[in-house]
This record gives C-alpha cells, sequence and structure tokens, in this order.
C-alpha cells in the first residue's frame, strides 16, 4: 500500500472509529465500570477472554499498547478472533493500538521513515527541534560538524517508535524479536543502516503477509547478516574446486534462523554436508560500497550499502565484484535435499523452503517463538499445543500464529508467566505512563538508557547472534532487579514527571495530565481506591490478583497523601511492617479507609494543585512499578 | 540516611578497621584467604592452540600446525619470523613450545611454575555455541540443550562446600553460578556486577527516602505473605534478589568504602579510558575489580567460587588480532590479571585458582578466512600458586592427519573437562569433585571404560597441591 492511499485508509477509518466512540477523551467519565473485570455481557465463546485477557495481550505482544480503556473494553466484548486481528497486525500504523490525538500523526511506520521524519525539518515533524538529531540517521558531531552514521539514533528511533502514538508497538516488537533475537545481528559489526533496512524489508515482507520462510530467506540473504558472520567475503572457485571462507552462517542459518540442529541426521553428515554445502551456497555475497550512500557519511567504513547484487559487477566505489563468478555453480546437497540456483539469493531461497518443513525447525520453532513472547513456563501439553498450531498453519504465517497462539487457552492459563525483560518492563512502564501526543512526541526522555543499564539495547544484543537479553536472564540477575530499585528512588523523575519545559526554562510547558485518561467516577471525582485499582490494572494488567491489602496500602498512601503508608501510620516508626491481618485491624484499617475515600484533584484548573495530583499519582505508578508483580505476568 | 542505617554502617566500619598492625590490615582488607576458585569462561570457542604454538623445527608437529595455520599468519615472510615476531620459546626436555608475547603474565606465571596446560581437553558434544556453553557450564555432558534454569558446577561446589558462595563478577549470573534449589538458584550465588554500585538506595532526600522507606517496608511486609506459594511462582525471584541485596549491600558498601580498601590504581586505570592500561574490554576490567573488592568482602561473601567471562573468542574471520587483543586483556603484562593479582596479598594469591573454560576448541586448519572454525579438542589452563605447572597430556593435536589437512576435521578429546574441573573442586574442598560431576564416580577406567575419558600416560593427581 502507498504511503498516500494507506494515509487516507487510516484517516477513514480512525474518523469512522471515533465518530463510533471510541475516544476515552470523550467517554471515560460515563463509561466507567465498577467491575473492572467485565465482559461487558457479550457472549464469549471463550470462557477466559476479558478485559484482563485483552489487557495481557497488550502488555504480551505490543509492550502494553496505547490502546484506550473504551477500546480495550471493546475488544473484550468481541469474538476474540476479530479482536486479536484489530489488535496485531503487522501495519506500520495501528490507530487501534496506537491512537494518535492528532490524525496527522499517522504517517509511515518503518524505521527508514521514521528516521528521515523525525530526524529531518518538515514543518510537519512533531519532534521538538532541538531534539531532532538523536533520531537522524547522519549523526552530526556537535564540535567538528562531521556526519556519520551512528547506532544510537537508530536505537533512539526504534525505542521512540513504541512509544508514539499513531504507530504500532507490536511491529515493533516483533522487529525487535527478528532482528535482535532469532536472526540477531549487532550494531557493533555491522552498520546501523544495514540493519535498519533489513529491519524494514523483514517487516514490509510480514506486511504483505508473504510465507515466514521467504521472510526468514530475506534476512538470510540480506548485507547486514553478510557483513554480520563475514560470508561477504566467502567465495568458490569453480575451477579447483576450492571454497574460500568461514562456515559460520552456514551453521547459524539452520541453528537459529530455522532452528535446525541437525539431530535428523548423522553428525558427520550435518557437520561435513549440510553445513560445508551451506558455507558453499553462502559464496558470491559481496556487499556495494557507495561513497554517498545514506547521505554522505564522511567516515569510509560507512559506504557500505544494504546491497547484494548478485551479479559481476563493479560498485558505486569502482569496486569490481565477482558475485556471480564467485558463486558455488553447481548445485548443492543440504538437508538431503538437492539445492539449486545460480546465486547465493536462489539457493538459499530454495533451501529455506526445505528448512521450514524440517521435522526439527516444525518441532523447535514455534517453541522459540512463544517462549521469546510469551512462556517462560512450557511443558510438554503447552509445547504439543504450540507445535500443532504451527503445523496447521499452511503456509507457514508468523502474524496469523501470533494471533491464534495470543487468543488461545495454551497461553490464558494460570500456569503461563513470563517474566520481563528491561525492553519489556521499561517499554511497558514508558507506555502506559503517557498519556498525551504531546508526551509522546516531545517528551525529552526515553528509556533508552535505563534499558541499557539494565543490560540490554536494541540493536546491540547482549549475546551477540544468540541474540538479547532473555527473560530468565532478566529475571535471574539481581543487579537488573537493583538498577530498577536504585532508579525508582533516586530518579524517578521519567515517571513521576507532570510537568515540563521546552526548551529548558522557557515559559513553553507541557503539564502532565491524568485526566484524559483516568475515568472520573459517576460523581465526576477521582477516589483514591478506585484510581489506585485503575493504575494497578493499567500497570499490572492481572484483574487485581495481585493487588492485595499491603499493596492497596502503600499505592493509596501515595496517591491520597504523597507520603509513604509506613510515615503515615507513625512517623516515629516510619520502618515497621505490616501483616495483612494487621492492616485489617484498626488503627490500620481506618488510616487505609480514609486513604481510599480521599479524592486526587486532577481536575484543578489551578498549576499548583493540578501538578501536585499528576505528582501523587506518578508516586503511585513508582511504586508498583517495583512491585514483584511488574517484573513477570501471569497468563491467567 | 537514617539513625538506625547510620548506626549499622558506623558498626560495620568499626569492625573493619579494628585490626590493628599491617600484615593484619592486608588480610583484613581481602578477607581471611580461604581455597577460592576463579572460572574464567572465554565465551565463543577460545583457540587456545593459538597461544601456545609450536617453534617451527623439524618435529611433525610443528611442520603440520605452520602448514595448517599459514593463514593466521599471513603477514609474515616465513613460518620463523611469524613465531620470532609473536613468540617466545620454552623449552622443557623434549618439549618445546611458544608462548605468545601477548600472554606476558602468563609467561610469567609458567616459569614460576604455576600454569598448568591440560592438552586434548573436551568437554561439549557438538559444535554449538549455546549448547556448549551450557554444558561447559552446567557440567553437564547431557545438559537438555532448552533448559537454562538449572544448575552449574560452580553452584554445585559452593553446595559441596555448605556454608560458601559463589560470586558472580559478570553482567548476567550465568548457569555456572547456580544452584540445585529450583525454587532458589541464587540461594548461594552473590550477584556482584558493580561492586562499586552493589547497595541498594536508601535515597539521599526526602522524597527519594519516601520511596526507599516504603520500598523496604513492602518487601519486608509482603515476604512474609508467601510462604505458601509453590516453588514456580514467578514472584519469588524478586523477593529473593531484594532479601540478598537488602542482607549483604550495606555491609559490604561500609567495608569497601574504607580508606584502606580504596581500589588501587592499578586495577582503575584498566577501565579509565583515557589511560594507557585500558583494556580493550572494559567490562572484564570492571569484572577485575568486581573480584578485588570482592576478595576484600570474602569473608562477608563467604566467597569460594567466582565466575568472570571473556567474550569475543568466535574467531572465523581475522583470528590473530582478534584473539591476540583477547589476551593481551586477560593475561598481558600489566594487564586484567596481572593488574588484579599483583595487588592481592600473598596469602590471598597463594590461595586462589584460576581456571579457563570454553565453549568448544576450534578447527586446527585455517579456515579461508584468515579465521578457525568450530571444533572439538583443546587446551585447558591453569593458573594459580597452587598449581603444578607444566604441561599435561600429548601438546600435538589428538586425530592423526585429518585436523592438519582437512578442513571441518575436529582435534579429538583425550581428556573429559570433568577430570580436570573435579581436581580443581576437589583442591577447593576435598572430595568435592565428584559431588559437582557425579560421572567422577565412574573415572576409573578398567572398571567404567565408559567414564570420563584420560589421555594415555596423563595423570592429573598432583594437577593441584
Amino acid at each position: 500500500m502507498s504511503r498516500i492511499v494507506r494515509y487516507i485508509y487510516l484517516l477513514t477509518l480512525v474518523s469512522f472509529l471515533f465518530a463510533c466512540g471510541g475516544n476515552d477523551n470523550q467517554n471515560s467519565e460515563s463509561e466507567r465500570s465498577s467491575n473492572i473485570d467485565s465482559n461487558g455481557g457479550g457472549e464469549q465463546p471463550y470462557s477466559y477472554w476479558s478485559e484482563t485477557a485483552v489487557r495481557k495481550i497488550l502488555h504480551t505482544f505490543a509492550y502494553g499498547g496505547q490502546a484506550t480503556d473504551t477500546q480495550i473494553r471493546s475488544w473484550a466484548n468481541m469474538e476474540p478472533r476479530a479482536a486479536i486481528q484489530q489488535m496485531l497486525t503487522f501495519e506500520e500504523n495501528n490507530p487501534l493500538l496506537s491512537p494518535p490525538d492528532n490524525l496527522a500523526l499517522l504517517q509511515g511506520g518503518t524505521l527508514s521513515y521514521l528516521q528521515e521524519y523525525w530526524g529531518g525539518f518538515l514543518e510537519s515533524n512533531p519532534t521538538r527541534s532541538e531534539r531532532r538529531y538523536i533520531y537522524a540517521t547522519l549523526y552530526e558531531d556537535q564540535l567538528t560538524q562531521e556526519k556519520y552514521l551512528s547506532p544510537v539514533t537508530l536505537q533512539h528511533t526504534w525505542t521512540a517508535s513504541i512509544n508514539r502514538r499513531g504507530l504500532n508497538p507490536f511491529r515493533q516488537k516483533v522487529g525487535l524479536f527478528l532482528t535482535n533475537y532469532h536472526m540477531a545481528v549487532s550494531v557493533h559489526k555491522v552498520r546501523p543502516t544495514m540493519i535498519r533496512s533489513m529491519y524494514d524489508d523483514i517487516m514490509e515482507a510480514l506486511e504483505a503477509g508473504i510465507p515466514f520462510h521467504e521472510v526468514l530467506a530475506i534476512g538470510a540473504t540480506s548485507a547486514a547478516v553478510a557483513m554480520q558472520y563475514g560470508h561477504q567475503y566467502n567465495r568458490y572457485n569453480n575451477l579447483s574446486s576450492r571454497f574460500y571462507g568461514n562456515d559460520d552462517f552456514a551453521r547459524e542459518f539452520h541453528q537459529l534462523f530455522f532452528r535446525i540442529l541437525g539431530e535428523d541426521y548423522s553428525l558427520d553428515y550435518h557437520e561435513n554436508t549440510t553445513i560445508e554445502h551451506t558455507a558453499w551456497a553462502l559464496t558470491g555475497m559481496g556487499i556495494d560500497r557507495d561513497p554517498l550512500a545514506w547521505g554522505g557519511s564522511a567516515r569510509p567504513f560507512d559506504y557500505w550499502t544494504d546491497i547484494i547484487d548478485f551479479t559481476d559487477h563493479v560498485d558505486a566505489e569502482g569496486r569490481t565484484l565477482n558475485n556471480f563468478t564467485n558463486h558455488h555453480v553447481n548445485s548443492v546437497e543440504i538437508l538431503g535435499a538437492d539445492i539449486r540456483g545460480n546465486t547465493a539469493k536462489e539457493k538459499i531461497e530454495a533451501l529455506a523452503q526445505v528448512a521450514i518443513n524440517e521435522r526439527e525447525s516444525l518441532d523447535s520453532m514455534p517453541v522459540f517463538i512463544i517462549n521469546f513472547f510469551a512462556d517462560d513456563n512450557l511443558n510438554d501439553e503447552k509445547i504439543a499445543e504450540i507445535r500443532t498450531l504451527w503445523r496447521s498453519i499452511e503456509p507457514k504465517n508468523l502474524l496469523t500464529f501470533l494471533q491464534e497462539y495470543a487468543i488461545s487457552p495454551t497461553f490464558h492459563r494460570e500456569d503461563t508467566f513470563k517474566y520481563r525483560t528491561a525492553f519489556s518492563r521499561n517499554l511497558a512502564l514508558f507506555n502506559l505512563n503517557t498519556v498525551d501526543d504531546e508526551e509522546a512526541y516531545h517528551n525529552s526522555w526515553t528509556p533508552l538508557w535505563t534499558i541499557n543499564e539494565q543490560g540490554a539495547l536494541p540493536f546491540s544484543p547482549a549475546h551477540d547472534v544468540f541474540g538479547g537479553q532473555t527473560s530468565i536472564n532478566a529475571a535471574n540477575n539481581p543487579d537488573i532487579f537493583k538498577s530498577a530499585y536504585n532508579t525508582a528512588v533516586d530518579n524517578p523523575w521519567s515517571v513521576i514527571k507532570y510537568f515540563e519545559s521546552y526548551p529548558a526554562g522557557s515559559a513553553d510547558t507541557w503539564e502532565k495530565d491524568w485526566a484524559r485518561v483516568i475515568p472520573a467516577n459517576n460523581f465526576g471525582k477521582y477516589r483514591v481506591k478506585e484510581v489506585g485499582e485503575w493504575l494497578w490494572q493499567r500497570f499490572v494488567a492481572d484483574g487485581l490478583k495481585n493487588y492485595g491489602p499491603i499493596e492497596r496500602a502503600y499505592v493509596t498512601a501515595f496517591l491520597a497523601t504523597g507520603n509513604d503508608f509506613g510515615m503515615i501510620v507513625d512517623p516515629d516508626n516510619p520502618d515497621a511492617s505490616f501483616t495483612p491481618e494487621q492492616l485489617a485491624s484498626e488503627p490500620y484499617r481506618s488510616i487505609i479507609d480514609a486513604n481510599e475515600a480521599a479524592t486526587i484533584d486532577l481536575k484543578n484548573s489551578e498549576t499548583i494543585p493540578h501538578r501536585i495530583a499528576n505528582r501523587y499519582v506518578g508516586m503511585a505508578i513508582n511504586f508498583i512499578s517495583m512491585t514483584p508483580f511488574m517484573f513477570a505476568m501471569e497468563g491467567r | 540516611m537514617n539513625r538506625r542505617d547510620f548506626l549499622k554502617l558506623t558498626l560495620y566500619s568499626t569492625a573493619a578497621t579494628t585490626l590493628g598492625n599491617p600484615f593484619m590490615q592486608a588480610l583484613a582488607a581481602h578477607g581471611s584467604p580461604h581455597r577460592t576458585l576463579v572460572n574464567v569462561m572465554c565465551l565463543g570457542g577460545a583457540d587456545f592452540r593459538y597461544m601456545f604454538a609450536p617453534p617451527p623445527s623439524d618435529t611433525e608437529y610443528a611442520n603440520k600446525y605452520w602448514q595448517a595455520r599459514q593463514p593466521l599468519y599471513s603477514g609474515y615472510a616465513d613460518y620463523n619470523s611469524a613465531f620470532g615476531s609473536l613468540y617466545t620459546a620454552h623449552n622443557a626436555g623434549d618439549l618445546s613450545f611458544g608462548i605468545h608475547n601477548n600472554a606476558g603474565w602468563l609467561k610469567t606465571q609458567y616459569e614460576a611454575g604455576n600454569v598448568a596446560i591440560i592438552c586434548n581437553v573436551a568437554g561439549s558434544t557438538n559444535r554449538r555455541h549455546d549448547q556448549s556453553q551450557l554444558i561447559v557450564n552446567s557440567g553437564d555432558l547431557n545438559a537438555n540443550q532448552f533448559v537454562y534454569d538449572r544448575d552449574g558446577w560452580g553452584g554445585r561446589l559452593a553446595e559441596a562446600i555448605g556454608e560458601a558462595n559463589t560470586v558472580a563478577m559478570t553482567h548476567d549470573v550465568s548457569v555456572f553460578c547456580k544452584g540445585t534449589q529450583a525454587a532458589n538458584r541464587n540461594a548461594q550465588v552473590i550477584h556482584v556486577r558493580d561492586s562499586r554500585s552493589f547497595a541498594l538506595s536508601h535515597g539521599g532526600n526526602p522524597n527519594q527516602e519516601k520511596v526507599a522507606r516504603a520500598l523496604k517496608n513492602y518487601y519486608a511486609s509482603r515476604s512474609q505473605t508467601i510462604q505458601d506459594k509453590p516453588d514456580n511462582w514467578p514472584y519469588h525471584k524478586f523477593f529473593q534478589h531484594e532479601q540478598k541485596l537488602r542482607a549483604f549491600g550495606d555491609p559490604f558498601k561500609a567495608l569497601i568504602e574504607q580508606p584502606e580498601n580504596t581500589l588501587p590504581i592499578d586495577i582503575v586505570k584498566l577501565n579509565d579510558p583515557g589511560s594507557m592500561g585500558v583494556l580493550n574490554q572494559r567490562g572484564f576490567a570492571k569484572q577485575c575489580a568486581n573480584v578485588y573488592d570482592s576478595l576484600t568482602g570474602a569473608d562477608l561473601f563467604k566467597l569460594r567460587v567466582a565466575s568472570m567471562e571473556y567474550g569475543g573468542w568466535d574467531t572465523h574471520r581475522n583470528q590473530k588480532n582478534q584473539f591476540e587483543n583477547n589476551i593481551s586483556d586477560i593475561f598481558g603484562t600489566l594487564r586484567g590479571l596481572d593488574m588484579l593479582t599483583s595487588n592481592l596479598a600473598p596469602e590471598v594469591w597463594n590461595n586462589l585458582v584460576f581456571v579457563f573454560t570454553t565453549d568448544f576448541g576450534r578447527q586446527l586448519k585455517a579456515n579461508g578466512d584468515s579465521g578457525t572454525d568450530h571444533g572439538s579438542g583443546n587446551y585447558m589452563i591453569l593458573v594459580g600458586p597452587a598449581v603444578n605447572g607444566g604441561v599435561y597430556g600429548e601438546i600435538s593435536a589428538a586425530g592423526g592427519p585429518a585436523p592438519y589437512d582437512v578442513q571441518g576435521a575436529d582435534i579429538l578429546g583425550r581428556t573429559s573437562f570433568e577430570r580436570v574441573l573435579a581436581k580443581a573442586c576437589d583442591w577447593v574442598e576435598p572430595s568435592s569433585g565428584v559431588q559437582v560431576f557425579p560421572n567422577m564416580a565412574y573415572s576409573d577406567l578398567a572398571q567404567f571404560p565408559d567414564g570420563p575419558i584420560l589421555e594415555d600416560g596423563v595423570d592429573l593427581s598432583t594437577l593441584l597441591s
């Protein structure tokens, strides 16, 4: 779909949806439900399908998303398959999952487009002018004015793309999975623009709905992967029948891209036929260079393009590349199949079609995917169901697989749980703590460096080609917990922020306004009890399952007073701890009741009281974010 | 800081400074010396054979080595000039080999009799990084390739010792460190990713203190309510982290902030980008600092096992540059381990043994990309004053002519990694080797021919003393 057609389509769609009442700003007060987990009375073929189930999907697959409460309730009331087809899409923009206040923000969503748009100087660019340089493809050194490619601008762009309304955080999470875990490449070895092209090409293919093995073949024949593994220099002398190169990617093509370890073959066959011949297939993949690539970097290392031209040719730098001549001309035997093709691209495409149907791939690939997205507690029963689902989809389609799994009982089980990585915890917190376009687009802060401090960074996978930080890594790492804890204590501004002047010190001030999204009750008030529950459900999404008396005491204390519960109870002994039994008895019960009955002045038109009210909400969120229940999520 | 925390810190400080004379201070600065094993996992499959090349000569091994590896030394006119530029020869009886000049500290330690090179060691059953690392870290040849939430040989060693912990100096806590308790694999693990920022914050102003107090009291309150939760309740881990950090953070902070426990400038420089001594991988410099500080807090931590890592050994391309940078960081004169160990009190250093493990060996024959591809048999290196230095086993490559001539052929493993590591465990804690590596119960090959293999003529009984 062209960008203009897409834009018109999206405008029409969103206008229709808004006309139907899909905007919380208009409806939040009247539609507040006393039962936060209500199904809304619709006929549900899936007994577990509920608002909480919808929220869990959004947390699991879209970093929480930015859908309105009204939209979430609407999905909860729909037939699950119809709902999931709206929730999880590969379109560049998903205005239901990420609705902007300003429909003009529904523009392209490729990383290339976003870097050009946010880092450029179009009048319509919603990014603050003094912040545009952090997104630009070419980073300009402030001292030397030297322009060069910077990994950081790509990393900022991806991080912001999760949060900026009008885009599609699910698409970006899948993009991260495919380029940082499944087919991982790293900015330590590959130019960021090459990774960006691989990312965009893969996502475009997914959006077009092409079979998954073809998507993997696009990654496998990309310039980024050729540089990452070094097979850009592999060549085969067809006269002497000698191979020159390494077998690194020949092994990982099978192991990582298709999850084939060779267990259905002898070790000798796998090592000396499948892998060796794959290395031969991966010959003639020299990458073009162009001094003017990417806008003209001053650094020769940036001349590498994203182009592999499989012919014999001269590139824009004047280098002769014999990609056709250097390719192994004959067919090769791999995985017991005769793989033919005149170029590496043709052979890899043919091989991908064989590999996707290998027994090991059919068994392991879907399990690996679900383990990444949704479940750290897979058992034999769940694995069998996941494999059955994958095998039932022909040709293999990643979107169909994820959609079907997301609404399946295999996911919505009590014994399903997923630990959050530094990505998933911080980005969900970032998304759900953003309340309007202005905050999303003008915010001076993204959690990129917080994520980095906690051991993860986009396009810089912690385990190189074996992928980024896993959820098990994150959960077992006390230092990540400590880092998050100390950030919440010492530097909580990003969460608690209730105003920002930009540029710093100017009178042009953005004010946080939680009233835009927190529903008032039937009396137009923001009662602490209801706000606390609403916040817990928004950030933890567990149907209040873990919002017990202790959580309630601390969250409502911050909301009602901006102080910690221990200090309210006894200023002379603020370090006391409490059992649920104590909290149910006096004097604690009365204190909690009073806090819960208090109201928060989120609608106050005076600046100071309005800021204080929003600050209290931020303090409660900051506290919620550090409970164990923001470090993992259960399936039900 | 509130009054109670201030008093606690004062108490820790007093305890740390009441040891009077300089000798005792040196001991205090590094805790009581207990035998301690430091596992340095070299991620990616380190080609340790490159570090110990034979001098070009008439020996069959040397000739074949240099022919097979010529592409790795392509910048030199001939083999002799390559060897002369890169290695220093060591002769021990009939045995002659070179140690790479970038490993100056290792060379010194070898000359002091503190380095054991065990030849043709193999662990992994395959050439896959992830599964091989899992096998080596877990110390289990049958490790399920999909299960990473499991115990490792370092964790089992700490359990065999009893009152002991494994201290992870690394970014993540590797499988090596983890224990056998499924509900809490970190029960005997302390994670010191940054020894100078290890504790939970108490906040520095009233607003920060509110949050710190709320979280501290919340966790104290809530942890009393989770006793009946099943072992696999996903949130246990975070309560466990909080409790461990709470228990060790402040005392450790108080200890290492004592003036006598300042990090030596030599170690600071390893991680200082403005210093000549800065390492190529500053993460390893940080780990060296973490080891130094953790040894200072060895009594508090009950440190007996430590975990370090160094990545970047997957040298399919340009092996020479990459490998030489790596060994310079770890083994170089005035570099990582040199700076670390030379700043330790003798009693502490005498009780340390470094073990270097890696995914797998690499093929002997160079590939067509100035590198080497995945293989099997490798050298394993142990360093420390307790090590009885020397070469254990046949220094040439096992497996006949194929490893020299055929790309894709393995150097065979003739000694199981369990044999070597179990000996290291036994040194740390007598009789622990068989607990940590249960296959060692079948080590008598006469009785159990399928037990852990051992190269003919090799005796590891005196590897450490």
